[in-house]
């Protein structure tokens, strides 16, 4: 008995010691789980060997700063650096203008305040997060210049700025803490001649209670300020020098508690030709302690328009927007935006349905001259601020500011309320460099459209954009909604029904119909063909939906198609997976936000103006882990390759951008990009021609389609004019087109075509076959005009007006954009095509270089070489 | 059985002659008859909405309740002197359920050629239904513990008693469970993330 009950309790404590590593293990395998190894992807410029500051002979400075030397030359360029500010500026030789970094007269600024000029002349401000996690501001000149802790070093072609931002003075520390009571004699009071500050200093130094035979500085001058200062003025005084506090201190055993804060960044200004390259090495920066930087704002007031100066400001905005200098409004909210609009990983709430930033770029038009600046690294972390003067300053600025540590509340205890809520910082922040490009624009070029020309051109050389091969039409940009799932019942048992709102023989009649009206070159993106539906599972399996029609209908609908000259794009997602996919692993595969949460989101809410858990479970998503993409496209693309098509379109990865910033395995948004830019570049290589839905920069080298691109900008109260930016610089290399007509908020098909020509977009539609109500009960109920045959006549009718105007358009540049009045443009062409649009009620008369035009109310007129 | 609901429960507890297959079958037929008129009943008669009514969750609530109803009358009973097993007393709830099982369904059908005001009859039918269920449920017990009918009447309604202590039980338990989790799990958060 009483051996059986030992065997037993020996058997026990084997499975419970193999339990226990099992769990062991398999904590160990989740936590190490291998993501793809995203860092030989991010781009390390150096920028040459740094070495003792040597400034080249100048002859002139710029004006307002007397410190100036130069710096750099190039053949259109100068840059010069202040000695003693350490702040940059870059004269162009073109137009003999100046660009400050700070702007030269700060000091007269009749708005600002002290703090506010100590910010104006700061190219580097930090948000930063301390040891217990709470957020403060440090400004580069007043913690950093006027302490003295700046170190200039010149570099091939530039200079390169050390900051040591913060405090790192001894303070009291600088007094000893113990001595004994003969070198006090010796080293201070001896050498003192006031007897009453002997007095004052042998009382504030007792025998110690801790250290026998010492005497210790008593507490309360430690903890006064006043005291402080004046026991350090009497050390100064009396030449007491740091060795001697180590001597003391050694002597007394005692070690100095010092908790410095500070941040070494160091900064680059290179020129390059007509560009001025400003970068940050994130993996130099030094933060003290536990310290960490959280957001980082990076020339906030270069090339700042001063209260007198005529120009704009170029933001990004959706399609494009200028705000004017001095324009009258500051007491409107400054614009800020998120670039690739904010990552639903962090963000669930969207106070307004704003334009995505497609594109990171702004710049200034000041006078005769213009930058144009361009972020090459680190765009993915940035959010573009832009600000007119009289509000806390009498200058109009435009920056960007770079996001390094996100950070989150974690509820703590299951309890409520403020202190049940703790704040974590992203663990891993990027480490790449952070560079804006700087492109001086001087004379008949400082517009807009030389600032989208500048960079077309900086694009083209990179291999981004490639011209468009000619054609006969312009593109008829369709989408067609396939298969839904729907909520049905058996029984009372739910289940997803695949419901066909179009087959694929139905698309082709709809094709044959459009062919007979003239209308060709349909470019067809199919959406909800495989795994599900619309929203489908993870495509890490490819299995096709058969009531929509098998492979051979399939094909022959592509052969129809491109019997005129499109092509069919099957839409797939990758970022995010709806929430039913059953062949996602979420502890792996799912991205987590900074304190560990789940990355879930939903589809828009507009009652509650966030995401939020709609009424259906098909309108739920995960985000999919941007380190294990890699992984699942190659699986995908080994699926794909079975259904025989070298076509594809990508329905959110040019569209959103996600992250997973958890510590464990984490991925940044900038490394994400490159991750989703190198996956495209595969995609490309593999299967072919792409579409690309929302077309965010990283996916113009892959492309030559886009669709929902942005046509116009937010109507933000500080914004004065949005204007074709995006278009001037993709038309002629990308065919792209807007939101579709029919799924627009408003119904004003006037104005929606009169937009199309303004910004050479092409016709774009959303269609099914079946009549919409089908889609009733289903997250497609946005869809609620899609029938076809509600649309097709106003199709063929716009598509055939369209194309009389762009056919020959088509492959030219778009190289400028003229606003006569509100609603009243003409958008030109690189062979002298003007295409004039009236967007009012009223004909109007403007004169153009080929004297009067005549546009009639709601309507549009060509003229040059392309009218025919 | 139907109709001589004594003698069928006589048979099957002292005969032997009930088979836990039929009883098994019993249940599921119940389930998806009652599935059966939530979803396809005609509008006059429906009050659950169809396209939001969901037979697993029925499904889960009544198996709960069934579970609950037998383990609560057996442990009353076993205290009671009561004859009966657990596998009766699951099997005689599940007979006394054939008259629910039989009107269910062809009244769902008849509802669709009823107007309002026919309505009467459909109530009436399920109505009748639902008392010879109990009256069923009632003669079972009975039968399976041999008791007398006032006795059985004082045993379901302490069956009603412990059903409760049970719920209030678990509910405690899980309350308690939670509470140890949250704790163990906030010190596990502090320790990751603030250390």
């Amino acid at each position: 008995m009483k051996r059986k009950t030992k065997k037993k309790l020996i058997q026990a404590g084997v499975a419970l010691s193999v339990i226990a590593v099992a769990i062991l293990v398999i904590y160990f395998i989740t936590r190490t789980w291998p993501i793809y190894d995203y860092q030989p992807l991010i781009d390390h410029v150096d920028y040459g060997p740094a070495t003792e500051f040597a400034p080249l002979a100048a002859e002139t400075k710029p004006d307002g700063m007397p410190n100036a030397v130069k710096a750099a030359e190039s053949d259109t360029l100068v840059l010069y650096v202040d000695e003693v500010t350490c702040n940059v500026a870059v004269t162009d030789k073109r137009n003999q203008t100046t660009w400050y970094a700070a702007p030269a007269d700060v000091a007269s600024d009749p708005i600002a305040n002290p703090m506010e000029k100590n910010l104006m002349q700061s190219p580097l401000v930090l948000q930063y997060f301390t040891a217990t996690r709470l957020k403060s501001t440090m400004l580069s000149y007043d913690k950093a210049v006027l302490n003295g802790q700046v170190v200039l070093k010149s570099i091939p072609n530039g200079v390169r700025v050390e900051y040591t931002i913060g405090d790192t003075s001894l303070g009291i520390n600088a007094a000893p803490m113990y001595l004994t009571a003969e070198r006090l004699e010796e080293k201070i009071l001896s050498q003192l001649e006031d007897e009453s500050e002997v007095k004052w200093v042998r009382q504030r130094y007792v025998a110690s209670k801790e250290k026998e035979g010492f005497l210790q500085l008593l507490g309360s001058v430690v903890n006064s300020k006043i005291h402080s200062a004046h026991l350090l003025e009497i050390l100064s005084t009396v030449g007491y020098t740091l060795d001697d506090l180590a001597e003391d201190n050694e002597t007394a055993g005692y070690e100095m508690d010092l908790t410095f804060n500070y941040f070494f960044i160091p900064v680059h200004y290179v020129l390059s030709g007509s560009k001025l390259i400003a970068s940050i090495h994130t993996d130099e920066i030094v933060c003290s302690g536990d310290t960490t930087i959280g957001t980082l704002d990076f020339m906030r007031f270069f090339g700042a328009g001063g209260p007198d100066e005529e120009g704009y400001l170029m933001i990004p905005d959706g399609s494009g927007a200028l705000i004017n200098f001095n324009n009258g409004k500051q007491s409107e909210e400054m614009y800020i935006g998120t670039v690739y609009s904010q990552d639903y990983l962090m963000y669930w709430t969207f106070p307004q349905v704003t334009q995505t930033i497609r594109m990171p770029v702004y710049g200034i038009k000041r006078d005769n001259a213009a930058f144009f600046a361009e972020i090459l690294h680190g765009s993915a972390i940035s959010t573009i601020y832009a600000d007119v003067s009289g509000r806390t300053n009498s200058y109009n600025n435009v920056y960007a500011s770079f996001t390094l540590r996100e950070n989150e509340m974690l509820n703590v205890a299951g309890i409520t309320g403020a202190d049940s809520d703790m704040t974590v910082v992203q663990a891993n922040p990027y480490s790449g460099n952070i560079t804006i490009q700087y492109s001086f624009l001087a004379n008949e070029e400082a517009s807009y459209a030389g600032m989208a020309n500048a960079y077309q051109q900086d694009l083209v050389d990179r291999g981004t954009l490639r011209p468009l091969d000619s054609a006969e039409n312009v593109p008829f940009y369709l989408d067609v909604l396939g298969a839904i799932e729907k909520e049905s019942y058996l029984l009372g048992i739910p289940y997803y029904a695949k419901v066909p709102m179009t087959t694929y023989q139905q698309a082709q009649s709809i094709v044959s119909e459009l062919a007979a009206q003239n209308v060709g070159h349909v470019q067809m993106q199919w959406l909800g063909w495989f795994n599900g539906g619309i929203n489908h599972h993870l495509p890490k399996v490819v299995n096709p939906i058969g009531s929509i029609g098998g492979k051979k209908d399939r094909s022959a609908l592509i052969d129809t198609l491109s019997a005129t000259g499109g092509n069919l794009y099957p839409a797939v997602k990758f970022i995010s997976a709806v929430y039913e996919s059953k062949n996602m692993n979420q502890m792996h595969e799912m991205a987590k936000s900074v304190a560990g949460y789940m990355g879930f989101y939903t589809g828009y809410n507009r009652e509650f103006l966030r995401t939020s858990r709609t009424r259906f479970w098909s309108d739920v998503y995960q985000l999919v882990h941007p380190g294990m993409m890699p992984k699942i496209i190659d699986q995908f693309l080994t699926q794909y390759e079975k259904q025989d098509l070298d076509t594809i379109s990508l329905q959110d990865m040019g569209d959103n951008l996600t992250s997973s910033l958890h510590r464990i395995n984490s991925v940044d948004r900038e490394s994400s990009k490159m991750i989703m830019s190198d996956q495209m570049r595969k995609l490309n290589e593999d299967i072919g021609d792409m579409m690309v839905v929302g077309g965010n920069d990283y996916s113009w080298a892959y492309t030559q389609n886009m669709v929902d691109v942005p046509t116009g900008a937010d109507r933000y109260y500080i914004v004065d004019e949005s204007i074709p930016f995006m278009q001037m610089v993709l038309h002629g290399y990308v065919d792209y087109a807007g939101t579709p007509v029919n799924s627009n908020d408003a119904y004003n098909p006037d104005d929606q075509f009169l937009t199309m020509l303004e910004y050479g977009a092409s016709p774009h539609y959303v269609w099914t076959y079946q009549p919409t109500v089908m889609m009733e009960r289903t997250p497609y109920d946005r869809y609620y005009s899609t029938q076809y045959t509600d649309w097709i006549n106003q199709a063929v009718t716009f598509y055939q007006q369209y194309n009389n105007v762009y056919k020959n358009l088509r492959t030219q540049q778009m190289t400028d954009y003229v606003l006569y009045a509100d609603g009243v443009s003409a958008t030109v062409f690189e062979d002298g095509t003007r295409v004039y649009v009236n967007k009012t009620n009223k004909a109007v008369s403007v004169s153009g270089p080929d004297g009067a035009v005549q546009i009639a109310a709601k309507g549009y007129f060509v003229t040059g070489v392309g009218t025919r | 059985m139907l109709l001589h609901p004594v003698d069928g429960f006589y048979e099957m507890k002292f005969e032997k002659r009930g088979r836990y297959s039929v009883a098994v079958l019993n249940f599921i037929l119940m389930w998806i008859s009652y599935a059966i008129y939530n979803q396809y009943g005609s509008v006059v008669v429906n009050q659950r909405n169809p396209i939001s009514y969901n037979a697993l969750v029925d499904f889960g609530t009544v198996s709960v309740m069934f579970i609950l109803w037998c383990v609560a009358n057996w442990s009353v009973t076993s205290l009671a002197n009561g004859e009966g097993k657990l596998g009766e007393i699951a099997m005689a709830t599940c007979y006394a359920m054939t008259p629910i099982i039989l009107t269910f369904i062809p009244m769902t059908l008849l509802s669709h050629v009823m107007a309002e005001g026919e309505t009467a009859f459909y109530f009436l039918a399920i109505g009748a239904a639902v008392v010879y269920f109990v009256v069923l449920m009632f003669t079972g017990m009975m039968t399976v513990h041999n008791y007398s009918p006032g006795k059985t009447i004082g045993v379901i309604a302490l069956t009603f008693l412990a059903m409760l202590i049970i719920v209030f039980l678990i509910m405690l338990l899980s309350t308690l469970w939670s509470q140890l989790y949250v704790f163990v799990y906030s010190i596990y958060i502090e320790l990751s993330y603030r250390g």
